[in-house]
């Protein structure tokens, strides 16, 4: 009897599949699911890479590029009068021809110097000459278009919009003419230029 | 696997039980006659017939999914999806319907931004049964809008159970999405093949 009962627990285990489920007291949904789908997309803002150089007055132009980043640029200038020896005025436009920003946004310009900054060494004291000459900028990209800033540091707002933008930009650059004389050598600064999705 | 006593089979299974009873009850007088017929038997064959009516159910962990869908270097949606996972019980051979309520992912906010910005994102969802049943349905989500949404018959006659999923696919497309999330509602539905069962 005892040798019987073993092997029909033994049959039993061998019947039962190891992945056997429960069904009772089981209970269901009906036939549907319904799923919300989201999407979601980081604000962002963007100079693109396919630049060019517009508007120019006095400028040599744009071709040195600093690096391979977005729109950056060394923009050369002659602002010399070859007449006088005075300060001329000089302007650059500068456009990125795909620029975005998917979101309300600023675009700031910070100047390192606050303007540009002769990079020889001065002795003298004569206030005929300039150390620092100061130039301007702006830049157009859709509607927050905040007018002309005198360069300068601390950064100032080119552009302030409540809605997000995509399109072409231009920014732009020019000197001033004075009555002033320049310094034989040069004169430089750097700008940072920003764009910013607001948060 | 055992299905007795499941709620589904209890009630028709009553019936049989209740037969048996009427039956031995009949035959009670049968035994007080102090004659009997001799074509009498110490046994009762009754046919019991459990009908099991078709069925499917569908249970979902997950109600909601988010994915990231913007391209970085862009500014474009990139190549991106979701895996939505489901269970399913089917008992008979059933047809399975997608449908989605825009017929696209639609940019939710509210933006006066220039008319460059994609305000829908097109979609496409595959929708995998255990076992590879049915194979692969797949649809994009403007067939999804339409009347009736995206139908396909999935013939079986063996049960269909265990973890199914609906795959959500994004395309890469250059065009700058607008910050924020573009949304749908998607709904998968089961629906037994009537015809030869007991359900109407």
């Amino acid at each position: 009897m005892k040798k019987i009962l073993m092997a029909a627990l033994a049959l039993s285990t061998l019947a039962a599949p190891a992945m056997a489920q429960t069904w009772q007291g089981k209970a269901y949904a009906d036939g549907v699911a319904t799923y919300d789908i989201n999407a979601k997309a980081a604000p962002f803002c963007k100079f693109g890479t396919n630049n060019n150089d517009a508007g120019q007055v006095n400028a040599v132009g744009s071709n040195r590029s600093i690096s391979l980043a977005e729109g950056d640029r060394t923009f050369d200038l002659d602002i010399q009068n070859p007449n006088d020896n005075t300060v001329r005025a000089a302007t650059i436009s500068f456009v990125f021809n795909h620029a975005v920003c998917n979101a309300p946004f600023t675009v700031k310009a910070n100047s390192t110097e606050g303007g540009l900054k002769y990079r020889g060494t001065f002795t003298g004291s004569s206030n005929d000459f300039l150390t620092v000459i100061p130039y301007n900028y702006n830049m157009n990209f859709g509607p927050g278009n905040t007018g002309d800033k005198a360069a300068a540091t601390g950064g100032q707002v080119l552009v302030d919009s409540a809605v997000a933008h995509a399109g072409s930009a231009t920014l732009r650059f020019w000197v001033n003419a004075q009555d002033k004389l320049l310094l034989q050598g040069a004169y430089t600064d750097t700008v940072q230029v920003v764009m910013t999705p607001k948060a | 696997m055992g299905w007795l006593g499941s709620a589904l089979g209890s009630d028709i299974l009553r019936v049989g039980l209740v037969g048996l009873t009427l039956a031995a009850a009949g035959a009670s007088p049968v035994a007080a006659h102090t004659s009997l017929p001799g074509n009498v038997s110490n046994s009762l064959r009754i046919k019991v017939v459990g009908e099991i009516a078709p069925s499917c159910a569908l249970s979902q962990a997950l109600r909601e999914g988010e994915f990231d869908v913007l391209d970085d270097a862009t500014g474009g949606s990139r190549d991106a999806s979701l895996n939505l996972p489901f269970a399913i019980d089917c008992n008979a051979a059933f047809d399975m319907t997608l449908s989605s309520r825009n017929g696209s992912l639609d940019f939710k906010g509210t933006s006066a931004a220039a008319a460059v910005f994609r305000r829908s994102i097109a979609y496409s969802a595959e929708v995998r049964l255990p076992g590879g049943v049915g194979g692969v349905m797949s649809c994009g989500s403007a067939a999804m809008e339409r009347r009736g949404g995206c139908k396909t018959a999935i013939a079986t006659d063996d049960v269909v159970q265990g973890a199914g999923s609906i795959k959500v696919s994004v395309a890469r497309d250059g065009q700058p999405l607008l910050r924020g999330v573009y949304s749908d509602t998607l709904t998968l539905t089961l629906q037994p093949r009537l015809g030869g069962g007991g359900r109407d």
